[in-house]
C-alpha cells in the first residue's frame, strides 16, 4: 500500500511498457538545454494516475503562460515504473529538473548529491507547515518539500457494521484488543470479512504500532528502532485474526493485494474494514458506491504515546544538475503556493503543505476529501513528533515485509521467525 | 574463386541499371591488367556494398549487444548503484553470491521451471504434431490455432488472464466445483504458483510443434510402409522410425526451449506483481536480477548475476551439444 498509488496491475504493466519512453523523455529534453544558465527550458517528472497527469498538465500550462519564455517538458509514469525510469535518467546524466520524490528514496538521492538544495532559489517557505518542511530536510538543508500530508486511518464500511448489529467503537480510546474483537464479531455475524488484511505488511502501519510503544521503525541514525518483541506481538495478532477467520484465507489475501486498490475487499464491499491513507478515501468510495467512515488507528491512548503521524504524501525535489535553478525555484513555488496550482490539486497530493491554502480550499472540497481533512485537523493537536527521514535502502522494506508476511499467513513461518527474518534482511538492506 | 568474381562483377553492374562498359568485357586491349584492376575495384566495391548492407546488424550488435555486455562485465566488478559512481570492488559481488539464500532460492525455482516445463512442452508439441501429421482436413487452420499460444504466451495480457483463471474464484475452480471439489487459489499459493507458470509455458507448445511438423514431413513414407509390411505396430514404428529420424529436430527444440525457459521473465513478473511471490515461490532468476538492479539499487551485483546466468545457460547448452553425440542421429 503506497500512499496515493494503488499499484493496480494494469497501470504497472502500462508503465513498464512506457518505461523506456519515460526514461528517454528527459533525455530528449536535456538535449535542448543550453548550458548557459536560465534557458527557461525545464523537464519535469512525476508519478500518478490519469487524473493527476491531466490536472498537473493544466498547472504547467498556467505556469508557462505566467512566465514568458519558459517551457516545460513533462514525463509521467505510474508508481512502480517511475523509480526505474528516474534511476535510469539520473544515471544517464539526464535527471529531470523538477521531480516528484518520496521519503523512502529521498535520503538515497540526496546523499548521492543528485538533489539541489532548495533553500535559496526563491521558494517562499513562510506559509508552509514547519513540520512538513522538516520532513524533507537533512542536516538543515532542504532537499525535498512535502506537497501535503496524509494520515493513516481505519476505513469502515458502516453498512456492514449495521448488518452485523454492532455499535461503532469509540476510536479515540479503543485498543488493538478492541479492534480484534470488532473484526472477529463482524466476521462471525455476517458473510463479510472483518478486515481484508492487505495492510499488516505496510511498514508505516507497523511504525504506528511501534511508536505507540515508544519505539519506532527507524532511528534518526538510520537503524531499526523497534524491539523484536514488538514485531512478534504484531505477527501474533495477525495469526490470531487468521485463526478466528476475521481476515480472509492466505491465498485470498495474496490475491487481494495483487489485484490493487480498486479490487480490494473494502472497495468491492466484501470487507468491513481496512487501513488506508486519508487521501485514498475518495477513490475507494467511488468504487464502492457508498460512504466510508474514518476511524483512528487503534491503540492511540493505550500505549505510552500516540503513534499516528502526518506523512508528507510526496515531495517536490530538483536535480543538482539543473541548468536553470531560478526557474526551478519559481516552478516549485508555483506548485506549492499559487491559487491556480492548489485549486487544481486540492488534496490529491495530500492536504496542502501551505497552511493558508489549506484553510482556503477546505470549504470547497469534495465530501470525501473534506472528511479526510477534518480527520487530520482533529488529530493534529494530539500528535507527537514525526518519524525521521528513512535511511538509504528503505525502498526495499515493503518488499521485505511482504516476504515475511506471506509465509506467515501460509503457516510457513512462526511470528518469531518472521520477526527474525525481517530484522536480518532489513539490516542488510539499510546497511 | 577468381572466375566467380569476374563473373559477378558485370552482373552486379547490370543489376545497378548501368549498361556493361567496355572495360568489363574480357576482350579489351589489355586483358590481364584490366582484369586485375577490375577484380580489385570490384572486390572493394563489393566489400563496401556488403558492409553497408550489414551495417544495420553490425551497428546493432556493437551498440545494443556487445557494448552493453562489456559495460555490464565491468560493472559486475563495481558497486554501481544506478545513481552514484561505480567504484571498483574486485570480486566482492561474486563472493556475495556464495552467501545469498535468495539467489539459491531463485536458482531452485528456475531449475524446477526449466526441467519440468521444457520436457512436458516438447512432449505435448510432438504429440500434437503427430496428430496433425496424419493429414487432418483444414490443417493450416489447426496449425494456426495451436501456434497462437506461442505468440501470446509471453505477453502481459495472457499473464493477467492466467491470474484470473487460476485465482480462488477463477475458471479452474469453477470447473472443479462442478465435480464437488473445493479448489485452492492456485496462483496465490506458494505450493502451486510455480506449477501454474509451468502449465503456461507448456501451453505455448506451438513453435516447437510447427518445427516438429516440418521434421515429420521429411521422414520418407516408404520407411513406414516397409515397417508395416514387416508387421511393426504403431508403437514400434514410433520408437524405431519416427524418434530416431526426428532426433536432430528434438535436439534443436530442446536447446532452444531450454535457453528460452532460463530467461523467462514476463509471466512471473506479471503474475506475482514483480515480486516473485507468494513467499518467493515464483522468484525466477531473471526476476531476482531485476529486483536487485532496479529495486535495491544494486546494479553491480545485478550485473554479476547476469554474467552468472550467461554462464549457466552456456554450460547447459554446451552439455546439450556434448550429449547430443550419444543420441542424435543425423541419418548418415
Amino acid at each position: 500500500m503506497q500512499s496515493n498509488n494503488p499499484s493496480g496491475l494494469s497501470r504497472r504493466t502500462l508503465a513498464k511498457a512506457g518505461l523506456f519512453g519515460a526514461a528517454a523523455a528527459p533525455l530528449l529534453a536535456a538535449c535542448g538545454n543550453d548550458d548557459e544558465g536560465g534557458s527557461g527550458e525545464l523537464s519535469m517528472m512525476w508519478w500518478g494516475s490519469d487524473p493527476r497527469h491531466e490536472y498537473t498538465r493544466q498547472i504547467i500550462t498556467a505556469f508557462e503562460e505566467a512566465n514568458e519564455g519558459v517551457s516545460i517538458e513533462e514525463s509521467v509514469a505510474d508508481w512502480s515504473g517511475y523509480w526505474d525510469a528516474l534511476n535510469v535518467s539520473v544515471s544517464g546524466g539526464n535527471a529531470p529538473d523538477v521531480m516528484q520524490h518520496e521519503e523512502r528514496y529521498l535520503r538515497e538521492y540526496a546523499e548521492r548529491n543528485t538533489l539541489l538544495a532548495l533553500d535559496d532559489i526563491g521558494i517562499d517557505f513562510s506559509k508552509l507547515d514547519p513540520a512538513v518542511l522538516a520532513g524533507g530536510q537533512l542536516d538543515g538543508t532542504t532537499y525535498g518539500i512535502g506537497t501535503g500530508v496524509n494520515s493513516l486511518c481505519l476505513l469502515v464500511n458502516p453498512t456492514i457494521v449495521e448488518e452485523a448489529g454492532l455499535e461503532l467503537p469509540d476510536d479515540t480510546t479503543w485498543s488493538w484488543e478492541d479492534f480484534m474483537a470488532f473484526i472477529i464479531d463482524i466476521s462471525a455475524a455476517t458473510d463479510k470479512v472483518g478486515n481484508s488484511a492487505v495492510s499488516f505488511n505496510n511498514e508505516a502501519l507497523f511504525n504506528v504500532f511501534a511508536r505507540q510503544k515508544g519505539e519506532s521503525l527507524y532511528t534518526p541514525e538510520g537503524g531499526l528502532g523497534f524491539s523484536p518483541e514488538t514485531m512478534t506481538e504484531w505477527w501474533t495478532m495477525v495469526n490470531e485474526a487468521l485463526a478466528a477467520e476475521a481476515i480472509p484465507s492466505a491465498t485470498e489475501v495474496v490475491e487481494a493485494a495483487a489485484a490493487g486498490q480498486d479490487q480490494a475487499p473494502l472497495a468491492t464491499g466484501a470487507g468491513a474494514t481496512e487501513f488506508y491513507w486519508t487521501n485514498q478515501v475518495g477513490a475507494l468510495e467511488a468504487v464502492l458506491g457508498g460512504e466510508l467512515l474514518l476511524l483512528r488507528v487503534p491503540g492511540e491512548t493505550s500505549g505510552t504515546q500516540p503513534g499516528l503521524y502526518l506523512k508528507p504524501a510526496m515531495f517536490w525535489a530538483a536535480s543538482a544538475e539543473t541548468s536553470d535553478p531560478d526557474t526551478v525555484g519559481e516552478l516549485i513555488d508555483f506548485l506549492l503556493n499559487s491559487d491556480e496550482s492548489i485549486d487544481l490539486t486540492l488534496t490529491d497530493r495530500g492536504l496542502p503543505a501551505n497552511l493558508d491554502q489549506r484553510e482556503r480550499i477546505l470549504p470547497g472540497l469534495p465530501d470525501a476529501d473534506k472528511r479526510g481533512a477534518e480527520f487530520i485537523t482533529a488529530l493534529t493537536p494530539e500528535l507527537g513528533e514525526g518519524p525521521p527521514v528513512p535511511p538509504i535502502g528503505a525502498g526495499q522494506i515493503p518488499d521485505i515485509m511482504l516476504r515475511v508476511y506471506e509465509p506467515l499467513l501460509f503457516g510457513d513461518l512462526t511470528p518469531d521467525q518472521a520477526t527474525e527474518q525481517f530484522i536480518t534482511e532489513s539490516e542488510a538492506a539499510i546497511g | 574463386m577468381t572466375d566467380n568474381e569476374v563473373a559477378v562483377a558485370p552482373t552486379a553492374r547490370r543489376s545497378t541499371g548501368g549498361p556493361p562498359g567496355p572495360a568489363a568485357t574480357p576482350d579489351s586491349p589489355h586483358p590481364k591488367r584490366s582484369r586485375r584492376t577490375l577484380r580489385k575495384s570490384a572486390r572493394r566495391r563489393e566489400s563496401w556494398a556488403a558492409l553497408s548492407f550489414l551495417s544495420p546488424f553490425i551497428v546493432g550488435l556493437l551498440v545494443i549487444t556487445i557494448g552493453p555486455m562489456i559495460a555490464s562485465l565491468y560493472l559486475s566488478f563495481t558497486d554501481y548503484s544506478l545513481i552514484g559512481d561505480a567504484n571498483w570492488i574486485g570480486l566482492e559481488n561474486y563472493q556475495r553470491m556464495l552467501d545469498d539464500p535468495r539467489l539459491l532460492a531463485s536458482i531452485g525455482v528456475t531449475f524446477r521451471y526449466v526441467f519440468i516445463s521444457v520436457p512436458l512442452q516438447l512432449a505435448m508439441a510432438l504429440a500434437l504434431a503427430m496428430v496433425l501429421d496424419r493429414g487432418v482436413r483444414g490443417l493450416p487452420i489447426y496449425r494456426s490455432i495451436f501456434y497462437l499460444p506461442s505468440l501470446l504466451g509471453g505477453s502481459v495480457a495472457i499473464a493477467i488472464m492466467w491470474r484470473q483463471v487460476f485465482g480462488t474464484e477463477g475458471l479452474v475452480n469453477q470447473v472443479l466445483a462442478l465435480f464437488g471439489i473445493q479448489g485452492e487459489g492456485w496462483i496465490s499459493h506458494p505450493d502451486y504458483a510455480l506449477d501454474t507458470l509451468i502449465i503456461l509455458n507448456v501451453w505455448t507448445f506451438g513453435s516447437p510443434m510447427v518445427i516438429f511438423l516440418a521434421g515429420l514431413r521429411q521422414i520418407p513414407a516408404m520407411y513406414y510402409e516397409a515397417a508395416r509390411v514387416d508387421g511393426a505396430g504403431p508403437v514400434r514404428r514410433f520408437f524405431n522410425i519416427t524418434v530416431p529420424l526426428l532426433t536432430p529436430i528434438i535436439f534443436f527444440n530442446l536447446v532452444l526451449q531450454i535457453i528460452n525457459a532460463f530467461q523467462a521473465f514476463t509471466q512471473a513478473f506479471i503474475v506475482s506483481g514483480g515480486k516473485g511471490g507468494p513467499s518467493d515461490s515464483t522468484l525466477f532468476y531473471t526476476l531476482y536480477l531485476y529486483d536487485r538492479g532496479f529495486t535495491a539499487f544494486d546494479m553491480g551485483y545485478a550485473s554479476a548475476l547476469a554474467w552468472l546466468l550467461l554462464m549457466i545457460i552456456g554450460l547447459f547448452t554446451a552439455l546439450n551439444f556434448l550429449m547430443s553425440k550419444f543420441w542424435v542421429f543425423y541419418g548418415d
